[in-house]
C-alpha cells in the first residue's frame, strides 16, 4: 500500500497543512462570527438565529474532530516522516483516524451546505 | 525519502496507555460546546450555570489526563515537551485571538472570565493532546527492550 511517492507528497504537504488550516480556520469563523454579529443574524429575533446556532454546533462537531483527533494525527505522521526509515505500520494506524472520522465530516459538510442555503434563501 | 517505509517494532505499536488523549479530547468537547452556548447568547449576556458546569468539568478532565500523563514511564518525554512548548505557543495564540474577539464584542464581567477559563482549558488541551500523540509512538531515550503497559495505574 505505501509508495515512496506517496511518503514523498505526505512530508512536503503535512507542513503546510499544520500551519495554514488551523490559522485559515480560525480567522474563518470569526470573520463569520462578526459578520453574523453585524448584520443581526445573532440577534433573537432573526428568522436565521436558530440556522446559525446550528451552524455553531456543526462548527463544533468539526473543531473536536480537527484539533482532537485529526491534527494531532497529522503531526504524529510528520515526526514519523522525519526519520531515516519511517515506520509504515505506525503511519498506517494514525491515518486510519481520517478514514475513520470520514463520515462524521462528510455529514457536517452538507449539514454546512444545508444551513449556507437556507441562511441565503430566509 | 526514497525509501519505503520499514515494518513496526511491535513495542511502540502494541504498547497501551491509559486514556488520556481519550480524556482530553472530552474536556475540549465540554469547552467548545461552553462557548457555543455563550456564542449562542450573542449580542446579550449568556446565563453562566451550564457554561460554568462545563468549564469544570473540562477542567477536571484536563488535570486528570495531565496526571496521567506525569505518571507515564517510560515515554518520551524530550518529545512530549518539545512537541507541548511549540503547540502551547500556536494555541496560546489562537485562544488569545478568540478572547480578543470577545472584548472586542464588549463581553465584561462574569461572562468575560468564564470565556477566559475556557480558552485556558482549550489552550492546554489541544498541546497535550497533540504532544501525546507524538510522544507515545516515539521510543524513550536510552530504553532498550520491549516497553511496558502502563494502561493501568501502579
Amino acid at each position: 500500500m505505501w509508495s515512496a511517492a506517496r511518503a514523498e507528497f505526505t512530508a512536503r504537504f503535512m507542513p503546510a497543512m499544520v500551519l495554514l488550516m488551523p490559522t485559515l480556520v480560525l480567522m474563518t469563523l470569526a470573520a463569520g462570527f462578526q459578520l453574523a454579529l453585524k448584520l443581526g443574524n445573532l440577534s433573537p429575533a432573526s428568522p436565521n438565529h436558530a440556522w446559525l446556532v446550528a451552524s455553531f454546533c456543526v462548527v463544533g462537531v468539526m473543531a473536536v474532530i480537527a484539533l482532537g483527533v485529526l491534527e494531532p494525527a497529522n503531526i504524529a505522521v510528520l515526526f514519523e516522516m522525519r526519520k531515516p526509515v519511517p515506520d509504515g505500520a505506525v503511519i498506517a494506524r494514525l491515518m486510519r483516524r481520517f478514514v475513520l472520522t470520514a463520515g462524521v465530516t462528510g455529514v457536517m459538510q452538507v449539514a454546512t451546505l444545508i444551513i449556507m442555503t437556507r441562511v441565503a434563501t430566509l | 525519502m526514497s525509501a519505503a517505509p520499514a515494518a513496526a517494532p511491535a513495542s511502540v505499536l502494541s504498547r497501551r496507555f491509559p486514556p488520556v488523549a481519550e480524556l482530553a479530547v472530552v474536556s475540549l468537547a465540554l469547552v467548545v460546546v461552553g462557548g457555543i452556548l455563550m456564542a449562542s447568547y450573542a449580542p446579550r449576556r449568556p446565563p453562566l450555570g451550564v457554561p460554568v458546569a462545563l468549564a469544570v468539568g473540562g477542567a477536571v478532565l484536563l488535570a486528570v489526563s495531565g496526571y496521567l500523563t506525569s505518571r507515564l514511564r517510560p515515554f518520551a518525554w524530550g518529545r512530549f515537551f518539545l512537541v507541548f512548548r511549540w503547540a502551547l505557543l500556536a494555541y496560546v495564540i489562537s485562544a488569545g485571538m478568540i478572547g480578543f474577539a470577545f472584548v472586542k464584542d464588549h463581553v465584561r464581567g462574569a461572562p468575560l472570565a468564564v470565556v477566559f477559563v475556557m480558552l485556558v482549558i482549550f489552550a492546554l488541551d489541544v498541546p497535550l493532546i497533540i504532544a501525546f500523540t507524538v510522544a507515545r509512538y516515539a521510543s524513550p531515550v536510552g530504553h532498550a527492550g520491549s516497553l511496558p503497559d502502563v494502561s493501568q495505574p501502579t
